[in-house]
C-alpha cells in the first residue's frame, strides 16, 4: 500500500504536519472571506514556500485549495454571500437556516458533507492515478499533443458564460505563454528586448495579478462600508439548532454520496470545477427529492448536496495532472508551477521518480480533510464572527500589500511588481467583461509543454502533420475536444431558441 | 465593440511582432509558426466579437444605461491601478519601510479610511510589521533606497 509509505514521509516531517495544519487554518479563513479565492491565497503564499522542503510546500498549498473550499461555505451560509464560486449553491438553504436561527447546525451540515465529499475524491485520487498513470506513460509526444489540445479547447469552450470569451482566455493565456527562448531553437520570442521576459514571463506575478491585485481592484468597486456584523443572526433557541440530528444524518448521507460521486466525475474533465459541480448537485438532489417544495427554504440536505459535490471535485481534478502533466483547474495549474520551482517534473512518471513525494501529498491531503474538519465543525462559528468584526475597508489594502511583498520577493526583482500591477489590470478587464482568468491561466501553464510535443511529433516523423492520424489516442483526444465544443455550442444555440 | 477593438489590436500586434521571431531551421516547423497561428485566431475571433457586437449596437434603439460599476472607476479603481506602479517606484528609491509607509495612506484611503490620526496609526503600525515579518524573519532582500537609504540613516 503505497499511502502507508506516504504517512511514512508525511509523519517523518514535522515541518510538514505544521504546515498541513497552517493550510487547513489560512485556506478556511481565507475561502470565508468573501471575494478572496483559494487560489488567490495559495498565487499569494507560493513564494513562502520558496523556503521549504517539497513536501511541505505543497501539502501547504494544497491543503490551503481544499480548505478554501470549505471556507466558502461558511460566508454562504452566515453571510448570505458565497466566499467562492464553489459555495454559491450552498447559500440558497444555508442563509435560510441561519435566518431560522440553525446556524450551527447548518455549518456542522457543510462540514461533515465537505468532508465526506472530500475525503472519497481523495480516495479516488490515491487508487485511480497510479493507475491511469500506468497507460498514460506509454503514450508519446503525438498523444500528448492531442491531450493539450483537448484541454486547451476543452477548457476554452467550457468554462464561463460564453464560447468566443472562454476561447479568447486560452488564446491570450497562449500567446503569453509563448514569451521567452524557444524550446526548441532557443530564438528568442515577444521578449521585446527585456532582459527579464527572455525566461518567459513569471508565473508568481502574473498568478497574483490576474487573481489577487484584480479582486483588489474589484472589490474597491464596491461599498467597502460593508460590515457583515448585522447579517450574523440570532441564535437558535434548541438544542437541535446547533448540531445535526440522527434522522438528518441518515437523510443527508445518501445525498453525499450521489453528490459526490457528480463532483469526482466532474472533478475529472479539466476546466468545469466545484463552481458547476455544487449547482448540478444540488439540482439534481432537489429534482430526486420527495419534497423539492422545500428547497431553498432551509434544509440540510440543501447544504450537503453542494458541500460534498464541490469538496469532491478537490482529488480527481489532480488526476490530469499527475497522470498527463495536465492541469485541470486553477489550482492545480499553480500546483504545476510548485512542482517545477522544487525541480520535479509533473506527467505519469511522478509517481516512479517522486513516489514518496506524491504519496506524502496524498496522505497529507487526507490529514489536511481531517484537520478542517475538526477546524470547521468546532470553529466555523467563531471564524464567521471574526471575518464579520473587520470591514473590507481594512480587508483589502493588506491583501494589496500582501501581495506586493510576494510577487517582489519570488525573485526579489521589481520589473515582477510592475508585471503584477500589469496582470492586475488585465486580470480586472477580463472580470469587467467576463473573460476566464481560470481558462487564461490554464492555457498560459499549458502552453509550452503544448509546444514541446507537438514540435517533438513533427521532428519523430517524416509524414509530417500525418502522424497525428496514425495514433488512433491521438484521434480519441482531438474527438472529445471537438466534441466538447460541438455540445456546448448546441446547448447554447437551443438556449438562445 | 471596444472589446472586439482592443482583441483585435492585440492580435494584430503579435501578428506584427512574429514576423521579428527569427527562424533558425533546425525543424519545420520553427520557432514562428505557433506564435503566428495563435496571433490569427485571436484577429480572427476579434474580428468576429467587433462584428457580432456592431450589429447588436445598430439594433439597440434605446441608449444604453451608465453601468453602476463605473461610479467609482476615477476614485477609486485607477488611482488603485496607478498606486500598484508608483509602490514599485518608490520601493526602488527610498527601500520598503519608507515606500510600504507612503502607499498605505492612500490605498487605506481609497478604500474609505478617512480619519487621518487612524490612517497615520495603521500605516505605521503594519509596515512595521510587514517590515519585521518579510524583510527581517523572513529574509526577503531589500536594499533599501537609491535616492535615499533610510537604514543607513537610522542605523539599521
Amino acid at each position: 500500500m503505497d499511502i502507508i509509505v506516504g504517512f511514512q514521509t508525511l509523519f517523518a516531517n514535522p515541518t510538514a504536519i505544521l504546515f498541513v495544519f497552517l493550510g487547513a487554518l489560512v485556506g478556511v479563513i481565507i475561502g470565508a472571506l468573501p471575494g478572496l479565492t483559494a487560489a488567490a491565497a495559495i498565487a499569494m503564499l507560493v513564494p513562502v514556500t520558496f523556503y521549504l522542503d517539497p513536501l511541505s510546500a505543497l501539502a501547504f498549498l494544497y491543503v490551503i485549495g481544499k480548505s478554501g473550499r470549505f471556507g466558502g461555505s461558511i460566508a454562504a451560509i452566515l453571510f448570505n454571500t458565497p466566499g467562492t464560486a464553489a459555495s454559491a449553491a450552498t447559500m440558497m438553504d444555508g442563509y435560510p437556516m441561519t435566518q431560522k436561527g440553525q446556524a450551527g447546525k447548518a455549518l456542522k451540515t457543510a462540514t461533515i458533507a465537505s468532508v465526506i465529499g472530500d475525503f472519497s475524491g481523495e480516495l479516488l485520487l490515491i487508487f485511480g492515478a497510479s493507475f491511469i498513470a500506468i497507460y498514460t506513460e506509454r503514450m508519446g509526444p503525438p498523444e500528448y499533443f492531442a491531450v493539450y489540445v483537448m484541454a486547451f479547447v476543452v477548457i476554452g469552450s467550457v468554462i464561463g458564460k460564453s464560447i468566443i470569451k472562454g476561447l479568447l482566455s486560452t488564446l491570450l493565456g497562449i500567446l503569453c505563454g509563448l514569451v521567452g527562448t524557444d524550446p526548441i531553437s532557443a530564438e528568442s520570442r515577444y521578449d521585446f528586448g527585456i532582459l527579464e521576459l527572455q525566461n518567459g514571463l513569471p508565473l508568481v506575478p502574473l498568478l497574483i495579478g490576474v487573481f489577487v491585485i484584480s479582486e483588489v481592484f474589484a472589490q474597491a468597486e464596491q461599498d467597502t462600508d460593508w460590515s457583515l456584523k448585522e447579517k450574523l443572526s440570532k441564535e437558535g433557541k434548541a438544542d437541535t439548532d446547533h448540531y445535526m440530528t440522527w434522522q438528518e444524518l441518515k437523510t443527508c448521507v445518501p445525498v453525499m454520496l450521489r453528490s459526490t460521486a457528480v463532483g469526482a466525475f466532474i472533478g475529472l474533465m479539466p476546466g468545469l470545477g466545484s463552481a458547476v459541480a455544487c449547482f448540478i448537485a444540488y439540482s439534481e438532489e432537489k429534482r430526486r427529492s420527495k419534497h423539492p417544495e422545500l428547497w431553498g427554504t432551509g434544509i440540510v440536505e440543501g447544504i450537503a448536496a453542494p458541500e460534498s459535490s464541490n469538496n469532491a471535485v478537490s482529488g480527481p481534478s489532480m488526476i490530469p495532472l499527475l497522470t498527463l502533466g495536465i492541469p485541470g483547474s486553477t489550482i492545480a495549474a499553480i500546483l504545476t508551477g510548485v512542482f517545477l520551482i522544487h525541480g520535479i517534473i509533473v506527467g505519469p512518471a511522478i509517481f516512479s521518480t517522486s513516489k514518496e513525494l506524491v504519496f506524502g501529498l496524498f496522505a497529507a491531503g487526507l490529514l489536511g480533510i481531517l484537520m478542517y474538519g475538526i477546524i470547521g465543525y468546532f470553529g466555523g462559528p467563531l471564524i464567521g464572527r471574526m471575518i464579520a468584526a473587520v470591514p473590507a475597508r481594512l480587508i483589502y489594502p493588506f491583501v494589496f500589500l500582501t501581495a506586493f511583498i510576494a510577487a517582489y520577493s519570488s525573485k526579489n526583482n521589481t520589473f515582477d511588481i510592475v508585471l503584477m500591477g500589469i496582470f492586475g489590470v488585465f486580470g480586472y478587464i477580463m472580470r469587467r467583461f467576463d473573460f476566464s482568468a481560470a481558462a487564461f491561466i490554464i492555457a498560459f501553464v499549458l502552453t509550452k509543454g503544448a509546444e514541446e510535443n507537438l514540435r517533438q511529433a513533427l521532428i519523430l516523423t517524416s509524414d509530417g502533420w500525418g502522424i497525428f492520424l496514425q495514433r488512433p489516442v491521438a484521434i480519441l483526444f482531438f474527438s472529445i475536444g471537438f466534441l466538447a465544443v460541438a455540445v456546448r455550442a448546441w446547448s447554447v444555440w437551443k438556449k438562445s431558441l | 465593440m471596444i472589446v472586439g477593438l482592443i482583441i483585435l489590436t492585440i492580435g494584430a500586434f503579435f501578428l506584427w511582432s512574429a514576423e521579428d521571431i527569427p527562424v533558425s531551421g533546425e525543424d519545420d516547423f520553427g520557432a514562428r509558426s505557433l506564435p503566428r497561428a495563435i496571433s490569427v485566431l485571436v484577429v480572427f475571433f476579434g474580428v468576429i466579437w467587433t462584428g457580432l457586437h456592431f450589429f447588436k449596437w445598430r439594433q439597440q434603439s434605446e441608449p444604453t444605461q451608465p453601468n453602476a460599476q463605473n461610479k467609482y472607476l476615477v476614485s477609486r479603481i485607477i488611482p488603485l491601478m496607478l498606486s500598484s506602479f508608483i509602490y514599485a517606484a518608490l520601493f526602488q528609491w527610498f527601500g520598503y519601510l519608507v515606500s510600504t509607509f507612503l502607499i498605505l495612506i492612500p490605498v487605506l484611503w481609497i478604500y474609505g479610511n478617512t480619519s487621518i490620526r487612524k490612517l497615520l496609526k495603521i500605516s505605521v503600525i503594519a509596515t512595521s510589521i510587514y517590515y519585521i515579518i518579510f524583510i527581517k524573519f523572513m529574509g526577503v532582500f531589500d536594499a533599501g533606497g537609491s535616492v535615499i537609504n533610510i537604514y543607513e540613516l537610522l542605523g539599521l
